[in-house]
């Protein structure tokens, strides 16, 4: 497994852009900017410290689909942690076997650094080396977005 | 049909960003509203129950009745079992198509919930023994335990909660009514309190 870093540099607070990141006001403004990995993407649960969060979206067939993570981590505004335990396939849960021991315990951290008002984001994702070029392609898409919908 | 096609992007976008700022908004209306609704239960609570003697904690105005501490304490046992059922159902996944089912609105939970005239039994294991001699202490354990309540509405999008529909009482209601009706049930207990004082032999001191 390895890591990646993605950064971006944002001119608003990083509470504005802690809360749009994750949906905090609204589930909308997650989905807008996760939408450059899958148009369909949301999550289920609670960002609180402990919970178990689904990130989920819809596949070709229109059944859901996606990762099933813990909230192991979360400073607001500051920093928050995700360990990834299991898939979404089919609208069904799977936490052991082949298909999830390549993704679990696969980390995502999202880092707010806020300096004179701008926001520095770093996202550290664990990653198998078949996603490497196509996060290395969106994630800097997903990060532009959420500028965007940061600095308005 | 490039320049329909651009036009068309633009038109989405601005469609889209209003869409996302009023849906914001809303939510963020709520949440404001659940966070001021907790605090002014915790400080009417806090302000019912300040510089009250161990007697006045103790008092009760009939042997069938509750005092004070016994107040506070089914109160700073309540809110935790509630709680645990609303995460209980964050374990659940989201069932939006219930939202049709519910006919009653959060003003109206808090009312139910508020309303003395309407009486009902706590469970034996809810009720207080008068464990509270001093009313800070009580005070303080009930802040402790809301801290993690607070972290995980502040934590939570509304929607999260508002798509997770559950039957009660009051028939059905989403999770984001069930966390008004966790403060609306100390809001309850704050108005019992407030008898109690009022009884024309509460001790003096």
């Amino acid at each position: 497994m390895d890591t990646k870093t993605y950064k971006i540099k944002i001119n608003a607070p990083a509470s504005k852009v802690y809360n749009i990141m994750l949906g905090l006001d609204s589930k909308k403004t997650y989905e807008a900017w996760t939408a450059l990995f899958n148009p369909t993407s949301t999550y289920e649960g609670s960002w609180v410290k402990g919970s178990k969060m689904m990130f989920v979206g819809s596949d070709e067939h229109g059944n859901k689909s996606g990762m099933i993570a813990e909230i192991v981590e979360n400073m607001p505004n500051r920093f928050i942690s995700i360990k990834h335990f299991g898939i979404i396939e089919n609208n069904q849960e799977i936490i052991d076997g082949p298909k999830v021991e390549s993704w679990a315990g696969s980390m995502e951290d999202y880092t707010f650094s806020e300096t004179n008002g701008v926001t520095t984001v770093t996202v550290e994702v664990g990653t198998n080396e078949e996603y490497i070029d196509y996060f290395n392609e969106t994630w800097p898409k997903a990060l532009d977005k959420l500028k965007e919908l940061s600095e308005v | 049909m490039k320049l329909l096609k651009n036009n068309l992007i633009i038109l989405m976008v601005l469609i889209a960003v209003p869409l996302i700022a009023k849906a914001q908004e809303s939510s963020k209306n709520d949440k404001t509203f659940a966070l001021n609704y907790y605090q002014e239960t915790l400080d009417n609570l806090s302000k019912s129950v300040d510089g009250l003697s161990e007697a006045q904690l103790h008092f009760k105005v009939s042997d069938s009745t509750w005092s004070i501490s016994q107040c506070l304490e089914h109160i700073i046992k309540t809110e935790p079992m509630i709680f645990g059922m609303v995460k209980g159902y964050m374990e659940q996944p989201v069932n939006p198509e219930r939202r049709k089912d519910i006919n009653v609105r959060d003003e109206e939970i808090i009312e139910m919930v508020t309303d003395r005239s309407e009486k009902y039994k706590a469970p034996e294991i809810l009720i207080g023994k008068g464990k509270y001699n001093d009313a800070d202490t009580a005070i303080n354990d009930l802040k402790d335990q809301r801290s993690e309540i607070l972290s995980f509405i502040g934590n939570t999008p509304i929607e999260e909660l508002r798509d997770r529909v559950n039957d009660s009482p009051a028939g059905a209601t989403d999770t984001y009514q069930s966390l008004l009706f966790l403060a609306g049930h100390t809001g309850r207990h704050t108005l019992q309190v407030e008898e109690i004082k009022a009884a024309a032999n509460f001790p003096k001191n």
